[in-house]
């Protein structure tokens, strides 16, 4: 019989625990979001342009230099420009991060911003040699 | 008629003490899982907290000027950061130019830069004047304040605009 006690014993020992977990509060999953913009403008000789938009939230944000051309013929122009991200002020954008680029097909410009309000600006560093017509694309969240 | 094939067939009936020790199994499950109350899950509650705040609404303390030119029908912007929740007052203080009377209206009004341009969120027509044409209260961050004909130009104007800011 005591065989059989420990038998019984050991079966209700298998019996799972009861559960007295307490509520857990639902998680919320953010996804995050990305704006690409794809800027064409025309870069006056000695001059620039920027392009204002609005960080929702704080993140990385890049730029590429898709392509440089003549705004007469469009042939492609192997000229480098100035790129930029800042802050508008005044009548123009007050750059923070630079880089001087080529156009290729890749991120040449990439850092982190702030949530607000931010600008891209493209201008000539120098080498133009007439008014150049520009593609720039960027992302921002 | 082989016996013990049948035998093998059913197994043998339980003998007392193997029933005796089921049954004790029975009512031992039976008193643990008795303390499991059915609770069903609840739902969490959301607990809002209200606070009061009293925003702190600061005066113009920087003025910048802007001079620009207006074409016929175009705009001007210019871009400005307000570092403190305050009152933010556009001035139109003079407009002109050749075939461009000093009485002329145009529009002035502030907004947030976005794309090429200035998104505008009030605006105001007016002649230009000494005293502030339109008076607003932004919270800090980067604003914009444009001018634009509103299609009273016969030719380029230009024009001087106040902008006092915190």
């Amino acid at each position: 019989m005591r065989r059989e006690f420990l038998f019984a014993l050991a079966v209700t020992a298998v019996v799972p625990a009861c559960g007295d977990d307490a509520p857990t509060s639902p998680s919320t999953t953010t996804v995050p979001t990305t704006t690409t913009v794809t800027y064409v403008t025309t870069v006056p000789l000695g001059g620039s342009r920027f392009y204002s938009f609005t960080v929702s939230a704080a993140g990385t944000v890049s730029a590429m230099l898709a392509s440089v051309a003549s705004p007469i013929t469009g042939a492609p122009l192997a000229v480098p420009l100035e790129m930029s991200f800042g802050t508008p002020a005044g009548t123009d954008c007050a750059g923070e991060q630079f880089v001087t680029t080529d156009a290729a097909l890749g991120i040449q410009l990439t850092t982190s911003l702030p949530a607000g309000v931010h600008c891209l600006r493209v201008a000539d560093a120098g080498y133009l040699r007439d008014a150049a017509r520009v593609a720039v694309r960027f992302t921002y969240p | 008629m082989d016996h013990r094939s049948v035998d093998q067939a059913f197994p043998p009936e339980p003998t007392i003490r193997q029933s005796a020790a089921i049954l004790l199994a029975a009512v031992l499950m039976a008193v643990v899982t008795a303390g499991c109350d059915g609770e069903t899950p609840t739902t969490p509650t959301d607990t809002t907290t209200t606070t009061s705040t009293t925003a702190t609404v600061a005066e113009a303390t920087i003025s910048e000027s802007f001079s620009g030119r207006v074409a016929v029908g175009g705009a001007a912007f210019y871009s400005f950061t307000v570092t403190a929740n305050g009152t933010v007052t556009l001035t139109l203080t003079s407009v002109g130019g050749a075939g461009v009377p000093n009485t002329v209206w145009l529009a002035i009004g502030l907004g947030t830069p976005s794309g090429e341009d200035c998104g505008i969120g009030s605006s105001v027509n007016t002649a230009s004047g000494t005293t502030a044409q339109l008076t607003g209260t932004y919270a800090p961050g980067v604003y914009c304040a444009r001018v634009w004909d509103i299609g009273n130009l016969a030719a380029p104007a230009s024009f001087g605009l106040t902008i006092a800011h915190p």
